[in-house]
């Protein structure tokens, strides 16, 4: 009933109809340097709806976001290559490969609790990052990967910036989607209620290890195709692209954004990745305004901007219609 | 259905239970009485599997001793934590939602949640008219009401209920026990952990008094309940 009434909203398709236009023509409206920041804001955008998914979700804090994305890249690369293997092979194997990392690491962090597991997954993004360095026969040590191949699948090859575009927003909607359906479905229920009430979760029946294994696993799919996109398009893999600070930048796009909902996270990632373009002459104090930002943020708003516009949206409705009951 | 057999519980070297036998038969509601400090809550996190023991605890006459909560749970027997655990930010609905995945795991349809939802509604009527409202905007009643709901959703073989009357206002303690008998009647036995004596007793129909972890007395609630003993130290009424 819920489902079929959102499907009839009219405000509700109009508004995604236009948003889905403005984003299509972005191509078309902006040179190429900012369509690249387009193109690697949409992939960021991936590895932050897997920090929605893991701590808006499962309500698992995790920094290891960005060494999964650099697992994916690195696996990318090597299939395509080492091994000559076509790049859509890459890229699920890339998905599988990383998702299937985290999930086995899944079940020895989650028997620590709580910022335990925090604490555990610091650690794994170091040691994955000191890998990245150091491993040359699967990273290429200090010096990295060049010249990765662009995407292709028979024929067709994504080689310009904007054929990438809507390859990389393409396969963001698909991801989307996907995580709104986990969202109504009992696995995205599991993760909710372990992140309301572990105990009465598991009084319930939820496995709560294995629920929140599969939440980092889903993570690493995540991050681990964000990865395979990101070698496409750069062509370039270093370990300095996948850093401890790359994690705390996507866990403060979500904060920011606001961890109620995916779209959350996708307002974030857009406003944090074009401001740093706009405000570019400020960049060496840019760190000092996140810093000050994010802690304005959790004194102001700890919702994000999606609790304060939802708030905002009810206040305009209730004086609207004084009549209506708003539940408190 | 449930027979517990010396069971022993610490916390560290702390000896909390010492040695507890305990009997739940089918259909009917069995009462753990006792003062803070007992091991009432001790006792049903014991057999739930939230707490490390020695003993035997037969289900259907299979062991679970030493399983985890989880696999307890999926046998049938759903406890309902000390305390109103609802999920907060879940809707009323979605709490409901989550109880069917003891024994649905993962698969499920919209379709088949219905019935067993109109089955809950109807002996919650309250929580249809909330459905839609997110959990911690419910009241202490409700909140507790939705607790028991969401384990009734995966058609519990056995309820293990933990203080429901706790923080209630008294009318509200009625309308908890009341329903409490409701679902006992329609076919689930009941372990129900209380510090409200009166009440747990007169719905009761077996009752065992624990008192420092050990069982003091056991009977026939009406028994019970004359015994001058348990009159004074637990229904507050003084002998003259």
């Amino acid at each position: 009933m819920e489902r079929a009434y959102r499907r009839l909203d009219p405000k509700r398709v109009v508004f995604t109809a236009l948003l889905l236009a403005v984003c299509l023509s972005i191509p078309r409206l902006t040179d190429s340097y900012m369509l690249r920041v387009f193109n690697i804001a949409w992939i960021t955008c991936l590895c932050v709806l897997s920090n929605y998914v893991l701590l808006g979700m499962c309500g698992q804090n995790s920094f290891a976001q960005a060494g999964l994305w650099g697992v994916g890249a690195y696996i990318t690369a090597n299939v395509v290559m080492k091994l000559g293997w076509p790049p859509l092979l890459a890229l699920l194997l890339a998905g599988l490969g990383t998702g299937l990392l985290a999930f086995v690491l899944g079940f020895a962090f989650f028997r620590l609790r709580h910022y335990y597991f925090t604490f555990a997954s610091v650690g794994l993004m170091t040691i994955l990052n000191g890998l990245f360095m150091n491993w040359t026969p699967f990273t290429g040590g200090a010096l990295g990967i060049s010249n990765v191949p662009s995407f292709s699948l028979g024929s067709f090859v994504v080689n310009t910036e904007e054929a990438n575009y809507f390859f990389i927003f393409l396969i963001f909607v698909i991801a989307y989607l996907l995580i709104k359906k986990l969202y109504h479905s009992p696995l995205g229920r599991s993760f909710m209620a372990i992140r309301d009430n572990e105990m009465a979760a598991n009084c319930l029946g939820i496995n709560s290890l294995l629920t929140k294994s599969i939440a980092f696993g889903i993570t690493g799919i995540l991050c681990g195709v964000a990865g395979a996109l990101y070698a496409f398009l750069a062509g370039y893999l270093s370990y300095q692209t996948f850093t401890y600070q790359q994690s705390t930048m996507y866990l403060i796009m979500v904060m920011l954004g606001g961890t109620s909902a995916p779209s959350g996270a996708v307002i974030g990632t857009m406003i944090i990745s074009l401001l740093q373009e706009w405000v570019r002459p400020l960049q060496n104090y840019m760190q000092f305004f996140y810093g000050l930002g994010i802690v304005l943020l959790m004194i102001v708003q700890p919702e994000g901007i999606l609790g304060g516009g939802r708030a905002l949206y009810e206040k305009w409705h209730s004086r609207k219609r004084p009549a209506s009951t708003v539940a408190k | 259905m449930l027979r517990v057999r010396n069971l022993v519980a610490s916390y560290g070297y702390n000896q909390v239970l010492h040695g507890i036998d305990l009997d739940v038969g089918q259909d009917e509601i069995v009462t753990l009485i006792g003062s803070n400090g007992a091991g009432k809550t001790t006792l049903l996190n014991s057999i739930s599997g939230h707490v490390k023991i020695s003993g035997e605890i037969y289900y259907q006459d299979v062991n679970i001793a030493g399983k985890s909560p989880h696999a307890i749970a999926r046998l049938g027997l759903l406890q309902v934590p000390e305390g109103r655990h609802v999920f907060p930010g879940l809707t009323v609905e979605e709490n409901l939602a989550v109880g069917t995945v003891v024994n649905r795991g993962m698969r499920i349809r919209k379709g088949d949640l219905s019935q067993d939802l109109d089955f809950v509604y109807q002996i919650f009527p309250r929580l249809k008219e909330r459905r839609k409202q997110l959990a911690w905007s419910l009241s202490g009643g409700e909140q507790q009401m939705l607790a028991i709901a969401r384990a009734l959703m995966g058609h519990p073989k056995l309820l293990l209920l933990d203080e429901p009357s706790m923080g209630l206002a008294p009318l509200i303690v009625e309308e908890v026990f009341e329903r409490i008998v409701e679902i006992n009647r329609l076919g689930t036995p009941v372990l129900l952990v209380e510090q409200n004596a009166t009440m747990a007793l007169r719905v009761s129909k077996r009752a065992y008094i624990l008192e420092r972890g050990r069982v003091k007395f056991s009977g026939d609630s009406k028994e019970v309940a004359q015994d001058e003993r348990v009159r004074e130290a637990y229904l507050g009424v003084i002998r003259r």
